[in-house]
């Protein structure tokens, strides 16, 4: 009787919490909405969808990291580092067939490296990402030497500021990255370790799950991810400067935690994340488009983020 | 004369040298800039080392990675710790730094601001690029001239934490307001120092404001991106960018119409002048109205009450001139 009862409270808002955030969406949009006669033209939904690309690609590693009970603080300077590679193979005047697989090979080798350090040396991922976040920015400041790399190529920006058949291609680059990840994590064997190692490592490495390779490879995704991120930055920006990727990496843990992640492990929903890009995409638009500072924005996201988080809190407790 | 007294002539020579050196020694410079790396920095270093060259003082210049005040105190107080003659800093918060100032002259150091000022702390001298208020009045004068003395126009800034740029939103609020009563400031949004959230902002105003007609970044970070949002939007001779950008950053843009210009002064000048003027306070001297640098080809205007040293007025890059400078 009381197993039925934990149950049938809380199944259904576990599985609310995509509905939760889609409904705050909404209201936030009729807000905006109300106040704004240009927040929905078609113009700045586009100008939101094109700022939201990059982000948006690195949340779906992250989703997977997190669901694996990890977390890479450092995914802002493997971007960094890639958009630099990306930016001096185009200065080297190579072709995009030869950029683009350096943008990602440099994203998935450092990634991979990330993997390697955490699986075997057990360092916790906060700290190991904290340490190699240290040392990427550094390496782009040293590869950088101090001139920004402007007036890039702009051969690959159709991919997030062209169109095809009247939808933004960002659209299909974010269905592509989504689809994809979905497949691995929720219809493969692959994705089925991953989440058995965020519900419980010991458990898991005791069926025979190589604790140790799932993890490398999860961190060298997340690095690949970041790579295509850096090509999409460079494609729309053309430009690689030294502050690039600064607050990605807490913008896509705060995305994927709005989106149902669970920080400790074992649940996650890639759905979740990319709705929680697109909330703090549409918070920054709008509270400029209704003329409130944009200093108030990080407050309005902080907040919700503290507000989700207790929530959370006092769903374990009630529950367990 | 025979080579003995060639030699011994060397010899005394050397001797010379080797006291009057070791009587006036040279002074060890430091700057501070708000970040390290940027082309900006790097353009100063070369004037400040130039000015070192010429001056025989010695000169480092040492930066956070990232705009961060805390970095930048520790950096302050390692320059101190080290003995330096000479700190300059381009301070990114002035209250960080009050109290560590304050120490670094009781100890007998030379502080200057150059570049930004803090002008509520003890620094002997601010040694100026160009009066903000020239600056943020000149960027909006060259605007006004090719839009029109009418219309709408948005600010895109870095971090509110640094003064300078403050200053110069204040200087463009004050000459719309005082000369240009039809021209509407509509926003001001501060980046986080990233390309992408310039680019953000510049959409977001353009789609605010169909009517607007220009987008002044006052950061050199924020040029990229408000340049790109206007070609992005397809809006080259409708929406005008520019603003305080150095020539490589916004030469690409400055050719493709999309920023027609950009105001700034030469980072180069700024260094070799920060390096004479500390040079000069740490060898005893002061300074007056009539401060002649012999190695800048320019009049310096010196403001003795509020101390501050002027390099002169702001220069406008423009396709006609970009391709003239490398910083």
């Amino acid at each position: 009787m009381e197993n039925t009862l934990k149950k049938s409270v809380s199944r259904p808002i576990t599985v609310g919490r995509e509905g939760l955030l889609l409904i705050t969406l909404i209201i936030l949009c009729i807000v905006f909405a109300s106040q704004s006669e240009f927040f929905l033209s078609s113009r700045n939904l586009t100008t939101v969808l094109r700022n939201s690309v990059d982000l948006s690609v690195i949340c779906a590693g992250m989703t997977i990291i997190i669901i694996l009970g990890g977390i890479d603080v450092s995914v802002g300077g493997i971007l960094a580092v890639s958009a630099v590679m990306i930016g001096r193979a185009y200065q080297y005047g190579m072709p995009d067939i030869i950029v683009i697989p350096i943008g990602l090979l440099t994203g998935a080798a450092l990634g991979y490296g990330n993997g390697l350090l955490i699986a075997k040396t057990r360092v916790p991922p906060i700290v190991a990402t904290l340490g190699s976040m240290y040392i990427f920015t550094a390496t782009l400041f040293i590869v950088i030497g101090g001139v920004w790399i402007s007036g890039l190529p702009n051969s690959l920006s159709f991919l997030v500021l062209g169109s095809f058949a009247g939808i933004p291609s960002g659209v299909f680059v974010i269905a592509v990255v989504y689809g994809g990840s979905w497949t691995i994590l929720r219809r493969t064997p692959w994705g089925q370790r991953v989440v058995a190692i965020g519900c419980d490592e010991k458990s898991a490495q005791l069926a025979g799950i190589s604790v140790v390779r799932t993890k490398i490879q999860a961190y060298a995704l997340l690095g690949l991810f970041a790579g295509v991120a850096a090509l999409l930055y460079v494609a729309r920006l053309r430009n690689v400067e030294v502050n690039i990727g600064t607050n990605i990496a807490l913008e896509a843990i705060a995305a994927t935690i709005l989106g149902g992640a669970n920080i400790r492990g074992g649940v996650g929903s890639l759905l979740g994340a990319l709705l929680g890009v697109i909330f703090i995409k549409i918070t920054q638009n709008g509270l400029v488009l209704i003329g409130v500072s944009s200093l108030w924005e990080t407050v309005v996201i902080g907040g919700l983020l503290i507000a989700v988080l207790a929530i959370d809190a006092f769903e374990t407790r009630r529950t367990s | 004369m025979s080579l003995k007294t060639i030699f011994v002539a060397g010899m005394a020579l050397t001797l010379a040298s080797t006291f009057s050196a070791a009587a006036q020694e040279a002074k060890r410079i430091a700057f501070i800039p708000q970040i390290a790396g940027i082309p900006y920095y790097i353009a100063m270093r070369e004037g400040a080392e130039k000015a070192a060259k010429d001056l025989g003082a010695e000169y480092v210049q040492q930066g956070p990675t990232s705009t961060n005040a805390a970095d930048q105190l520790r950096i302050f107080d390692s320059f101190v710790n080290q003995g330096f003659d000479v700190i300059a800093i381009s301070p990114l918060d002035e209250e960080t730094l009050k109290p560590a100032i304050k120490r670094a002259l009781d100890q007998g150091i030379v502080v200057l601001t150059s570049d930004a000022d803090a002008p509520g702390s003890a620094r002997q001298f601010y040694v100026a690029q160009a009066l903000d208020q020239d600056l943020g009045y000149t960027l909006l004068d060259e605007a006004v001239e090719r839009i029109g003395d009418s219309g709408k126009i948005a600010i895109v800034s870095d971090s509110p934490t640094i003064q300078s740029m403050q200053n110069w939103i204040a200087a463009v609020q004050e000459r719309a307001e005082q000369k240009y009563p039809n021209i509407e400031i509509v926003s001001v949004d501060h980046t986080d120092g990233t390309a992408a959230r310039a680019y953000a902002f510049a959409s977001d105003a353009m789609t605010r404001n169909p009517d607007l007609k220009a987008v002044l970044g006052m950061a050199s970070t924020t040029c990229p991106g408000i340049a790109q949002a206007v070609e992005a939007a397809d809006a080259i001779g409708e929406v005008l960018s520019a603003g305080f950008c150095s020539p490589n950053t916004a030469r690409g843009y400055i050719k493709s119409g999309a920023m027609p210009y950009s105001v700034l002064w030469n980072p180069a000048d700024l260094g070799y002048l920060t390096v004479f003027v500390g040079n000069h306070l740490a060898m005893g001297n002061e300074i007056t109205s009539d401060l002649e640098v012999p190695g800048l080809n320019r009049t310096i205007e010196v403001q003795t009450e509020s101390k501050v040293i002027v390099l002169g007025t702001p220069s406008v890059f423009t396709i006609d001139n970009v391709d003239n400078f490398d910083f």
